[in-house]
């Protein structure tokens, strides 16, 4: 096949680059998924290949919890901060351009700005008060802190989608006697659902993932996956923790490939 | 009211009195009255940016007014959402929904007034007869080609038979021959539904083709308003003759004037009868204008209306213009439907007379 002289590929040094950034990207998490089919004790020593990990974390009562609580918490929080995006992406998209529209992009935003850390210590001396008034120590404190921090993820997909949709079907929809209502049911929120999936699925991942805000937040006895596996670091370390990642990888990269199969029946 | 509005078996009256539209600093309509009749085919037609659209926008309910009232039938329909008016539009663009089938497009209005679902069906089978898609109710909108795509959008606006149809330059998209079968079309489905058609287009064949009144607009403002026959062999104004077809302006002064005629002396000297705007009387210096169709070149002769020197001949295929250039510095053309011998009898530098029968000139408002 003919290749220009100026195509990337051929530039020196290319092949290498791009083995190097492979490895550099897939290598430690090859590594992790090898290594949760060690048979040893050890995180570091190979000792022959067995599924064992998989079936102890599947069989440890605080795996299962953790890992439902997390579930359960990422479930809450994709849905509240879908539905607060898409209402966001809505009103910032669908009106007349006015003053102080950039700040609102700002604050919507602004999880993805502000460290994450101080988000946590303020959610942490925020509810710690509330709880003491209260007496309520449910879940419901680290769904609403996950929630906050996940709409920015939400919001950014549907914004863009809103932002190239055509205007005129929503005014077509109109002229043919659909209220506000029936217009966004049947006509925005069907070309919206490649978005809002998109949206929620981030959310769903972001919120999955997080570490710092969940540790600040959490009341005793609401480990979710990732702290669970954090705590587990400062005991003894088996591979078990590899197992439970290599599921994480598992799960994550079959929601991606769901999500690209149905954007493209879609088109 | 509901019932009434979608079972109408005729077309709508719209009035529009006094509409004045402002975009923040940028007047887009200018003080617009207008009347239009019921089961009329009515064209706004001027260049871009002469606020037709808008006006058309202000019928469907999309912009509203900043003065003046949009009537539909007498009553004043203002304030009504667009939802809320028995009024349908076909956009630019189509603006099909392009997750839905080409039934469900068409349907889509009855359904959101929440007709039976016998009902919708039938309506829509008898739409896609009316414009040739039968079979092709269960295609998706994005595998039509444009023409079709056209069609439907036609079929959806038209479906829940609305009082009053709007077409915002539906046709501009779709090439020449599409263009002129589909300008056809559309006079023919006025004709059988009997709904008012307001149509808006820059293209003055368009608008001469299918329209029973044009409404000539410029800057904001209504130029002019009449027939076909009228905004072509009588426009009133310099703007209209200008915009519409080719036209001969020559300066004249006013000499006599009885009843609806009045007599103008040319530059040459000549004298020739012109007819005038009704809501004028003509006097002193006046332009005049003369279609090129409507004048003849050939030999000078102590008679003719006005002389000239041959500057140039272009072949149209079934037309030739011949350009000249009259003693007077003032240029001129007159345009002859060419005979089998191919040849229009001049050559450059010849010196001919040229001459119009009485009735074709036309005296403009100042």
């Amino acid at each position: 096949m003919f290749r220009s002289r100026f195509d990337i590929k051929s530039q020196p040094g290319f092949g290498f680059i791009t083995l190097f950034t492979f490895f550099a990207l897939y290598l430690p998490i090859g590594a992790l998924v090898v290594y949760s089919f060690n048979d040893a004790e050890s995180l570091s020593q190979w000792g022959g290949f067995s599924g064992r990990w998989f079936v102890a974390a599947w069989q440890n009562s605080a795996v299962q919890d953790a890992a439902i609580r997390s579930l359960i918490i990422a479930l809450w929080a994709a849905s509240l901060a879908t539905i607060a995006a898409l209402m966001a992406a809505l009103a910032t998209t669908r009106t007349a351009p006015y003053r102080g529209q950039t700040l609102k992009y700002a604050m919507i935003n602004q999880p993805l700005m502000v460290p994450e850390i101080v988000t946590a210590v303020a959610l942490l001396i925020v509810f710690s008060r509330i709880k003491v008034w209260t007496g309520y120590s449910g879940l419901g404190y680290l769904v609403l802190a996950h929630t906050a921090f996940c709409i920015p993820f939400a919001y950014l997909p549907i914004r863009a989608r809103l932002e190239s949709m055509d205007l005129t079907l929503e005014r077509a929809a109109a002229d043919l006697y659909a209220s506000r209502w029936q217009t966004f049911r049947h006509v925005t929120l069907p070309l919206l659902r490649p978005a809002v999936i998109a949206g929620f699925m981030l959310a769903f991942v972001i919120s999955l993932d997080d570490v710092v805000i969940t540790e600040f937040v959490k009341s005793g006895g609401q480990d979710t996956l990732p702290t669970y596996m954090l705590g587990q670091l400062r005991r003894e370390t088996t591979p078990e923790i590899n197992a439970i990642a290599t599921v994480f990888l598992a799960l994550s990269t079959v929601l991606v490939v769901i999500f690209f199969f149905i954007n493209r029946k879609k088109q | 009211m509901t019932e009434s509005r979608t079972t109408a078996a005729h077309g709508g009256a719209i009035g529009l009195h006094g509409i004045k539209k402002w975009f923040g600093n940028f007047q887009a309509v200018d003080n617009v009255t207008l009347d239009i009749r019921p089961n009329e085919f009515f064209t706004l037609l001027g260049p871009s940016g002469c606020g037709k659209t808008t006006l058309l926008r202000m019928i469907a309910g999309f912009e509203m007014p900043t003065e003046g009232q949009v009537l539909l039938d007498g009553a004043d329909i203002s304030g009504l959402l667009p939802n809320q008016r028995p009024v349908n539009t076909v956009f630019q663009n189509y603006a099909l929904f392009p997750h839905l089938t080409v039934a469900e497009n068409i349907g889509f209005g009855l359904k959101m007034l929440g007709r039976p679902k016998a009902e919708i069906t039938s309506v829509v089978n008898d739409m896609l007869k009316l414009v040739h898609l039968d079979g092709r109710g269960h295609n998706p909108v994005t595998q039509l080609s444009g023409g079709q795509q056209q069609r439907v959008a036609l079929a959806r606006a038209l479906a829940p038979r609305p009082k009053v149809l709007l077409l915002d330059e539906p046709l501009s998209a779709l090439d020449l021959k599409l263009r002129k079968s589909m300008q056809i079309e559309l006079k023919r489905l006025q004709l059988e539904t009997g709904i008012t058609f307001v149509f808006v287009t820059h293209d003055q064949e368009e608008a001469l083709t299918m329209s029973d009144r044009i409404a000539v607009m410029s800057a904001g403002t209504v130029r002019q308003v009449g027939s076909p026959w009228d905004i072509y062999d009588r426009p009133a104004e310099r703007f209209v003759a200008d915009f519409i077809g080719e036209t001969n302006f020559l300066s004249a002064d006013v000499v006599s004037v009885a009843d609806n005629r009045a007599r103008v002396r040319l530059s040459s000297g000549a004298e020739i009868s012109a007819s005038f705007p009704a809501d004028v009387t003509p006097s002193g210096s006046v332009t005049v204008v003369v279609r090129p169709e409507h004048a003849r070149a050939g030999a000078p002769t102590d008679t003719s209306a006005l002389r000239g020197v041959v500057h140039d001949i272009v072949y149209l295929g079934t037309d030739t213009h011949v350009h000249v250039h009259l003693d007077d510095g003032s240029a001129f053309m007159v345009r002859q439907q060419n005979a089998r011998s191919g040849h229009c009898g001049f050559s450059k530098g010849d010196t001919v007379g040229i001459d119009f029968s009485d009735d074709v000139a036309q005296i403009l408002r100042d």
